[in-house]
């Protein structure tokens, strides 16, 4: 009996390590806002620091603050002053210059402790200048020895900005996506074996498989949804991953509206497994393609990295997965109960007769 | 009498079959003219980006009607003839060439009307012929797929909607984003370059029914 049932135990076993490891392990400490953010060149200016999941009282004289503009040119703050866990002021001289031909400049700001790590909030500084002085500029900004930074190794979850605590979404938007299209692709499989073979019960679990992709499909657009009006500030955007992901799904709501249509019960089977062939093969372009050839605020698309160490580290990896694996059990196990009703359905029916 | 005779000959029968149909031509034009129209009264100063989306749109919707029933026309007088002498693939690729002429009459046709009410200069006259012909021969594709699937079914035309608008949206995206860059060129646009996209499209939907359609009639 356990024989058969262990794909289902494991996928509760993996589906509660991943609500609970999920959203219990903590952020990195990281930078929530920096205050004032523009200055001009020659100002002595104080910054005020808030962090998050940060803890500044601890050793507090080994903080250390940076403004980077590229990777040889940077400032260090001349002094820090820790007020609270989540709260510091760092003050910068800045110098007369600044080592570009342009009279504005974006450049990043860096916290940095021998324990806690790096944080760095990008592109948050607005610097301008007067007057032109590239000479001058270099030998104020030029870190002669490279800026060396301090890596915290812990069983954390990144800090991104925009992102914040909503990373944690990966593990059930992106694992939704991912398990939606192994069923797609099992359930082709079966059409495909129908249409050689013309056994019922490969129609009948395509179909199951169908109707779980589709599911699952709905559930990655809402969360995507949701992670959406947190991040980009809308509920729906023109974003062309979003937007064809939207088309699969009424690619495939197509494909229920077909079977629903045909009366003749060989023939809708027969179409609805081309369809199925044709919907997947349709759907790969729609994902996978048209997103890299133009802009999308979603990873992996536009030239945007996907799985790069920008986007997920190991320690969201070791959540990532075991998600990818535990939606797929869950939804093959929805599939198989599905595919099972229609089965006795089927065979009510032929007693009836 | 070899399959491209065959494919000849049909293709033949189904102009004569038109052709002996006028009003629904006249149809056609009437529903071109009246859709340009609207746009000339109600649009005032149109831009690039207006008249594009006019065409396409008005486009999308002449597909719907002419290719959409294409093989219900065969369940009548010539049922006997067209599923029970012919080979159902060469009576497949006849209908779906047939409707890529056709439409790309009719996209001809509509960019005419539009010249004449909508007056719109498109800087390259022959890329703009070129994106036509492969935007409407993968339309043309999807809708006879979509057609024959659809053949079988109650309510045909809202399933030949339902089934092929998803898929015809992108190429109808990128044919409005690409026609957009032929009326006003940006400095980097590369019509080559493009079309790639939907070239790919068009052979990936010919190959991909050229294996689907004979397991639907293979039992």
């Amino acid at each position: 009996m356990l024989y058969d049932k262990w794909w289902k135990i494991l996928a509760v076993i993996l589906f509660i390590y991943i609500l609970f490891f999920g959203i219990l392990i903590p952020l990195k400490p990281g930078i929530l806002n920096v205050s004032p953010s523009r200055f001009n060149a020659g100002d002595q200016v104080s910054v005020k620091v808030e962090g998050y999941n940060s803890f500044f009282l601890k050793e507090a004289e080994l903080w250390r603050a940076f403004i980077k503009i590229d990777s040889i040119h940077s400032l260090q703050a001349y002094e820090i002053n820790v007020i609270s866990d989540t709260e510091l002021s760092s003050k910068f001289n800045i110098p007369a210059n600044l080592p570009s031909n342009l009279n504005l400049l974006s450049a990043s700001f860096i916290l940095d402790h021998p324990k806690s790590g790096a944080m760095l909030i990008p592109s948050k500084i607005i610097l301008s200048q007067d007057s032109i002085n590239l000479a001058s500029a270099e030998s104020s900004w030029l870190n002669k020895t490279k800026l060396k930074l301090h890596y915290r190794s812990s069983f954390e979850f990144p800090y991104r900005n925009i992102l914040y605590e909503t990373i944690r979404n990966t593990f059930y938007h992106v694992s939704l996506w991912f398990a939606m299209f192994i069923f797609f692709g099992f359930s082709v499989y079966h059409s495909i074996k129908f249409l050689k073979h013309h056994k019922i019960e490969d129609d009948l679990k395509s179909n199951a498989l169908v109707n779980t992709g589709i599911l699952f499909g709905i559930l990655g657009l809402l969360t995507g949804s949701l992670w959406a009006r947190f991040t980009w500030d809308t509920w729906w955007t023109k974003d062309i991953k979003l937007n064809m992901s939207a088309l699969t799904m009424l690619i495939y709501i197509a494909y229920i509206v077909l079977r629903a249509s045909i009366q003749d019960i060989d023939k809708k089977r027969r179409i609805s497994s081309a369809y199925n062939i044709f919907a997947l093969v349709a759907v790969i372009p729609l994902i996978f393609v048209l997103p890299r050839l133009t802009d999308s605020l979603h990873p992996g698309n536009g030239g945007n990295p996907a799985f790069g160490s920008d986007d997920m580290d190991n320690v969201l990896r070791m959540v990532f997965y075991p998600s990818v694996i535990a939606f797929t059990l869950i939804g093959l196990w929805i599939a198989s109960l599905k595919y099972r009703l229609d089965y006795c359905s089927l065979k009510i029916e032929d007693i009836d007769e | 009498m070899n399959w491209h005779h065959q494919v000849a000959a049909l293709i033949r029968r189904d102009f004569l079959f038109e052709w002996r149909n006028l009003y629904q031509i006249g149809a056609i034009l009437g529903f071109m003219l009246g859709v340009s129209y609207i746009f000339y009264f109600y649009s005032g100063e149109i831009s690039a980006r207006s008249w594009s989306l006019a065409y396409w749109v008005s486009l999308l919707f002449l597909s719907f009607f002419s290719g959409g029933k294409i093989f219900e026309s065969d369940l009548g007088e010539c049922r006997y003839y067209s599923f029970q002498l012919i080979n159902p693939f060469i009576h497949f690729i006849s209908k779906s060439i047939f409707v890529i002429i056709e439409l790309y009459i009719y996209s001809i046709m509509l960019w005419l009307v539009f010249w004449f009410l909508l007056p719109f200069k498109i800087q390259f006259g022959f890329q703009w012929l070129a994106l036509l012909f492969i935007c409407i021969s993968t339309i043309g594709l999807i809708i006879s797929f979509a057609s024959y699937i659809s053949m079988s079914a109650t309510g045909k035309q809202i399933l030949i909607s339902i089934l092929s608008l998803p898929i015809v949206f992108p190429i109808l995206g990128m044919g409005f984003v690409i026609g957009m860059q032929l009326i006003e060129p940006n400095i980097n646009f590369n019509f080559i370059k493009s079309i790639y996209p939907l070239l790919g499209i068009q052979f990936f939907c010919m190959a991909l029914l050229i294996f689907i359609i004979p397991l639907i009639w293979k039992s």
